[in-house]
C-alpha cells in the first residue's frame, strides 16, 4: 500500500493538480471568506425565506467562530470538488488505459486502490489546511477592513472552533471524496461517471428536498454538506454518522468492483 | 477452473504437447516453458472469446502470437497478466499459477495494446511512478532511456511524443524490472516502416538480454523476422504452435518447372514421375515439393545437383526449361493453409 501511496503521490505532484485542484481549493475558500465578510449585517434579516445559514452578522463574526467562518462555508462546496477529484482520478485511470500498467506493477488490488484513496486524502488534507490558513489571513485583513472584533479569534475557544472546521472539512471531503471513487470505479467512464454523480449531488437532491422534507436526513450530498457547517448537536451527529456508514457502503461496493472485474479496456 | 500446484515455483517441464503433431517434436522433454497454459477459455456472457487454448512457450525464446484481428490474442496475454480472469482453464508463467498473478508479475514486463503513460507527466516522471508503485529500482531510468533512446526527452511531457517514442517508452517502463518474460502486444502498431524496423532491432537486442519475449502481432512478415516460435490462435483456438523455422520447413517451398513450349509440359511431367516425383500443374508450369526433392535426395547429394540432374535428363530428351526456380513459403502463405485448413 505504501508504493502505491507514494506512487499517487508522484502523479498528484504536477502543476496542473497544484495550482488546477489545490488553487481551486483556495480560490473557493477565499471567495468564501470574502463574500462572508464583506456582505455580513448588522442584524440578521428579517426576510423569512432567507436560510438562517446563508446569513452571517457582524456578532457571529466576532464571536470564537468567526476566524473560520468563510472557510466553513466553503466547505461544502470544496467537498463536491473533492469529489470531482477522486472520481475524474479513477476514471482518468481507466481512459488513459494506465489501471493496466498499475496493476500488472502492483497486481494486489487492495493494496493498489487503498494507495491510491489515501493519497488522495492526504493531498486533500493538505489542500484544505493550506485553504483554511489562508482563509484566516483573509478574514483577519477583511475583520480590521470591517471593524469587527478579532479578540475572540486566537483564544483556546476559537482555535478550537477553527480545528474542528478544519476536521469537518476534512470528513465532508473524505465522504465525498470516496464516494467519488467508488462510483469512478463502478462506471470507469469520465464523462458518465461525473453525469451522475454531479446530477444527483446537485439537482437531484435537492428538487428531491423540496417535495421531502426528511431529505436532509437520508440524502449522501445533504448529510455531507450537514457536517461540513456543523449544524446543531443533534443535526451533526447523525449527518456524522450516516455519512460515514454512506461512505463505507460505497467503497465497500466500489473495493469489490475494483477487485473482481476484469480490466478490458 | 483448474489451478496448477502453487508450491510449483520452478519453471515447469512437460513431455506432452497435444494436437498438433509439429510440437510433440518441437518442444523436448526437458524444455523448461515460461509460459503453459491448459483449457484455457474466456468467456463474455454467450461470447466465447478464448477456447481450450493449449499455449507452450519455452524459456528464452522469443514467441510470436499470431491471429487476425479478434482472434483472442490480447484477452490472452491479459489472462496471463492477471487483468482478466480465465472462465476455465488454468496455467502457469515463469513457473507460477496464473490464479496468483502476484507471484510472477514481478518477474514481467509487458506493453498490452497501446503505451498507457500520464500525458502531463515527462517520460522520466512516468518511468518513476512505475518503478515506485512496483518497488523496481529507479536508478534504471537512465539507462533505459538510453537503450531507447529517449535520452534528450526524457524530461519531455509524454503528451509531446510521437507514436514511435511512445511505444520505446512503453519498452522502457516493461524493462524496469529486469523481466525474466516480456509480453509486447502489438509493439509495431502505428508506427511507420523505419519505426517498425527500428522496433524490430530493439525487440532482437532485448531477446539477446536472455527474457523471453511474446510479441503479439497480426503483421507476419515481422512476426517471420523477428520469431523463433509461433502460436498461432484463430477464434480463440489454437491452430498451430511450434518453431518458425519448422513451420517454414514443413511444406510449401517448391521447385517450379516450365518449358519452352506448354505442349511439352505432358513429357516433362512423365520425366519427373519417372523420376519417383509427385508434381503439380500449375497453368503452364509443373511444381515439385521441394521436402519431396529434399527426402529423395538423401542418397543423391545436394538439392542443387539433383536440380542439375532434372535440367540434364530434360535436355536429353529435347525439353527447353525456360523455369527452373525454388520458391520458398512465407509465413503468410503458410499462416494461410493453416487457417484454411481450420476453417474446414
Amino acid at each position: 500500500m505504501i508504493r502505491s501511496l507514494r506512487a499517487e503521490l508522484l502523479k498528484l505532484r504536477r502543476p496542473s493538480i497544484i495550482y488546477g485542484a489545490g488553487g481551486s481549493a483556495v480560490a473557493l475558500a477565499l471567495l468564501a471568506t470574502i463574500v462572508t465578510f464583506t456582505t455580513a449585517k448588522a442584524r440578521p434579516p428579517q426576510v423569512l425565506r432567507v436560510a438562517a445559514s446563508l446569513t452571517t452578522t457582524l456578532a457571529q463574526l466576532a464571536g470564537s467562530g468567526g476566524l473560520s467562518r468563510g472557510f466553513s462555508i466553503a466547505a461544502g462546496v470544496l467537498g463536491l470538488l473533492v469529489f470531482v477529484l477522486f472520481m475524474t482520478s479513477v476514471t482518468t485511470e481507466y481512459g488513459l488505459g494506465t489501471i493496466r500498467v498499475m496493476l500488472i506493477r502492483q497486481p494486489a488490488r487492495s493494496r493498489l486502490l487503498a494507495g491510491k484513496l489515501l493519497a488522495l486524502v492526504c493531498c486533500v488534507a493538505a489542500a484544505l489546511l493550506l485553504a483554511e490558513v489562508l482563509s484566516i489571513g483573509a478574514a483577519v485583513a477583511l475583520a480590521h477592513a470591517r471593524g469587527i472584533s478579532t479578540a475572540a479569534w486566537f483564544t483556546g475557544p476559537g482555535l478550537r472552533h477553527a480545528a474542528t472546521d478544519y476536521a469537518n472539512a476534512l470528513i465532508t471531503a473524505t465522504c465525498y471524496g470516496v464516494t467519488g471513487a467508488a462510483i469512478g470505479v463502478l462506471v470507469r467512464s469520465t464523462p458518465l461517471a461525473l453525469g451522475l454523480g454531479i446530477a444527483w449531488l446537485g439537482p437531484v437532491e435537492h428538487i428531491l428536498q423540496l417535495s421531502w422534507s426528511n431529505a436532509a436526513k437520508w440524502l449522501p450530498g445533504l448529510l455531507f454538506n450537514a457536517i461540513a457547517t456543523g449544524g446543531t448537536a443533534s443535526s451533526y451527529q447523525r449527518a456524522l454518522i450516516f455519512s460515514i456508514v454512506f461512505s463505507l457502503v460505497a467503497l465497500a461496493i466500489g473495493a469489490a468492483s475494483f477487485l473482481r472485474r476484469d480490466v478490458s479496456t | 477452473m483448474t489451478t496448477e500446484n502453487p508450491a510449483t515455483r520452478s519453471q515447469r517441464r512437460i513431455p506432452d504437447l497435444g494436437r498438433h503433431p509439429a510440437q510433440a517434436s518441437a518442444i523436448s522433454d526437458g524444455d523448461v516453458l515460461a509460459v503453459h497454459t491448459r483449457g484455457l477459455t474466456k468467456r463474455y456472457g454467450p461470447r466465447t472469446v478464448v477456447e481450450n487454448l493449449d499455449i507452450d512457450i519455452p524459456a528464452g525464446v522469443v514467441a510470436g502470437l499470431v491471429g487476425p484481428n479478434g482472434a483472442g490474442k490480447t484477452t490472452t496475454l491479459r489472462m496471463l497478466l492477471g487483468l482478466v480472469r480465465p472462465s476455465a482453464g488454468g496455467g502457469t508463467v515463469l513457473g507460477a499459477p496464473l490464479t496468483s498473478p502476484a507471484q510472477y508479475l514481478g518477474r514481467v514486463g509487458a506493453l498490452i495494446e497501446s503505451p498507457a503513460f500520464y500525458p502531463n507527466l515527462s517520460g522520466t516522471r512516468n518511468l518513476m511512478v512505475q518503478a515506485t508503485l512496483g518497488g523496481l529500482n529507479p536508478a534504471r531510468i537512465p539507462a533505459l532511456l538510453e537503450r531507447v533512446d529517449l535520452a534528450g526527452r526524457a524530461q519531455d511531457l509524454y503528451r509531446t511524443y510521437s507514436l514511435g517514442m511512445k511505444q520505446r517508452l512503453a519498452i522502457a517502463a516493461a524493462l524496469l524490472g529486469e523481466p525474466a518474460l516480456l509480453i509486447l502486444d502489438e509493439p509495431t502498431n502505428g508506427l511507420d516502416p523505419a519505426g517498425i524496423r527500428d522496433m524490430r532491432g530493439l525487440v532482437r537486442s532485448l531477446a539477446d538480454d536472455g527474457p523471453t519475449v511474446v510479441i503479439s502481432s497480426h503483421l507476419l512478415s515481422e512476426v517471420q523476422q523477428a520469431c523463433d516460435w509461433l502460436v498461432m490462435i484463430k477464434d480463440g483456438r489454437s491452430v498451430f504452435q511450434g518453431s518458425t523455422a519448422q513451420l517454414l520447413a514443413s511444406g510449401g517451398d517448391e521447385l517450379v518447372l516450365g518449358c519452352q513450349h506448354p505442349a511439352d509440359l505432358p513429357r516433362l511431367s512423365d520425366l519427373l514421375t519417372r523420376r519417383g516425383l509427385h508434381w503439380a500443374r500449375d497453368g503452364s508450369r509443373l511444381r515439385v515439393s521441394l521436402l519431396q526433392l529434399q527426402a529423395e535426395l538423401e542418397q543423391a547429394g545436394g538439392l542443387s545437383d539433383q536440380i542439375a540432374e532434372i535440367n540434364k535428363a530434360a535436355m536429353a530428351e529435347d525439353l527447353i526449361l525456360i523455369e527452373l526456380t525454388t520458391t520458398h513459403a512465407s509465413l503468410e502463405d503458410q499462416y494461410e493453409t493453416l487457417m484454411a485448413a481450420d476453417a474446414r
